[in-house]
């Protein structure tokens, strides 16, 4: 089977089958990716294909020195945070902002796991909760991090940030998820 | 000598995994002696522990490889909006119109009677002032709905001010909204009768966007909390979804 690299060159030279490997590859860890980051299956899916057809369109300008699997990883996060954002300003325009409401509570109850057994549920709504109160970009180095499982230097190349960025940005995560949390 | 802040912070990236080194060790030794840095890498653990449980984290895929495959391949063939359609501002696309509809205007002789020339000119003075209403109308209504983005993102969670409690870092904000009153001083001349039901809109945003641009870059969470408010008393995120409506006509 031809690596991921020789997709991408192929996908560059507009040999659209060469996604079909890559979709093999990496579908599932997308999928938990977006999952992690827009906390429904819907939108995590619909992420995913967004990803997928951004990654054909991008092809040609994807850079031989870095790594596939990076390179896809940050399409779908940024997917992800469009897909997340597009979406609360059509909740926040269908629906105005209630007093002292908590702005993404609805979206949590819009969310996925209503079939899990009791315990996960609870599990699951709190992170719920918890995960979407962070700012995009301290959302995206967690879910990396913890869901992903990347290193530190893997975070950094995937978002193209710095390390003592990615290193700051997961602390402030972390303490404000132990506030929510703990 | 490291500050206890310090500790804390490292505690937690060491619970998080992302110490290593000499950092690991000193932050591992302090901690076996410091009940407070022993007591949050328990919370922090805890919480970790809870994520290492989320149900996420095993999702399936809910729909099968090849659905996928299909899905997006549909994707890619679907029929792309022209380049045209798709990048340029309907203003620029009024514009180009006019420019058509000059093209196709019945070309002058090259010493036109003056009388048919005048005729030209007054039926060409009504279109082109109704075209300069629309592009009017148009950018009050991406002028609005940029503000409404922007005030979403007010309304959102923020980014904190590193070294300051309670405080959140709202300097993009304020930065935007200063660009935004530039903008908005360019579709002033949309009267209020063009405007309509809009204009009370446009007013109100402009005193918000106001407000934001007169943020510091850190705030106190409870002034933002204020301004949140203010906007949901105003019900000002529907009400420009129904004006930007109402100028697009």
């Amino acid at each position: 089977m031809e690596s991921d690299r020789e997709c991408l060159d192929a996908l560059a030279r507009g040999e659209r089958e060469a996604l079909v490997p890559l979709m093999e590859r990496h579908y599932q860890r997308l999928f938990r990716v977006a999952l992690a980051y827009v906390r429904t299956e819907e939108e995590a899916l619909e992420v995913v294909q967004d990803a997928f057809v951004k990654a054909w369109r991008g092809a040609a300008r994807w850079d031989p020195a870095g790594e596939p699997a990076h390179w896809l990883t940050r399409i779908a996060v940024n997917c992800a945070i469009d897909r997340y954002r597009r979406q609360r300003r059509r909740r926040a325009r269908e629906e105005p902002l209630p007093e002292h409401a908590d702005h993404d509570a609805r979206w949590v109850s819009a969310g996925g796991g209503a079939d899990l057994p009791l315990r996960e549920r609870e599990v699951r709504e709190r992170l719920d909760r918890a995960l979407l109160d962070l700012p995009a970009r301290q959302r995206a180095v967690f879910v990396l991090r913890h869901y992903d499982e990347r290193s530190l230097d893997e975070i950094a190349r995937v978002l193209g940030l710095r390390l003592g960025t990615v290193k700051s940005t997961l602390h402030r995560a972390v303490t404000r998820l132990r506030e929510a949390l703990a | 000598m490291i500050g206890h802040g310090r500790w804390e912070r490292r505690v937690d990236l060491l619970a998080a995994g992302a110490l290593d080194g000499s950092e690991r060790a000193e932050t591992l030794a302090h901690a076996s002696s410091c009940p407070r840095c022993r007591a949050r890498r328990a919370e922090v653990e805890a919480v970790l522990a809870l994520v290492a449980d989320d149900p996420v984290r095993r999702a399936p895929a809910p729909v099968p490889l090849d659905a996928l495959v299909t899905r997006v391949r549909a994707r890619l063939d679907a029929p792309v909006p022209s380049p045209a359609a798709g990048r340029w501002p309907a203003w620029a696309a009024a514009a180009a119109a006019l420019l058509a509809l000059v093209a196709l205007l019945p070309r002058p002789a090259v010493v036109p009677p003056p009388a048919a020339a005048e005729v030209e000119e007054e039926e060409a003075a009504p279109l082109l002032e109704q075209m300069e209403r629309t592009v009017r109308r148009e950018q009050a209504a991406r002028y609005l709905s940029e503000a409404q983005d922007l005030l979403v993102t007010v309304a959102g969670p923020s980014e904190r001010c590193p070294r300051r409690e309670e405080h959140v870092d709202v300097g993009e904000e304020a930065r935007r909204s200063k660009a935004l009153l530039a903008r908005r001083a360019m579709v002033a001349d949309l009267s209020e009768p063009e405007a309509g039901g809009a204009y009370p809109v446009m007013e109100e945003v402009e005193h918000v966007l106001r407000e934001v641009a007169a943020l510091e870059s850190c705030v106190r969470r409870g002034d933002l909390e204020a301004l949140e408010r203010e906007i949901a008393r105003r019900r000002l995120l529907i009400r420009i979804d129904l004006a930007a409506r109402e100028l697009m006509g």
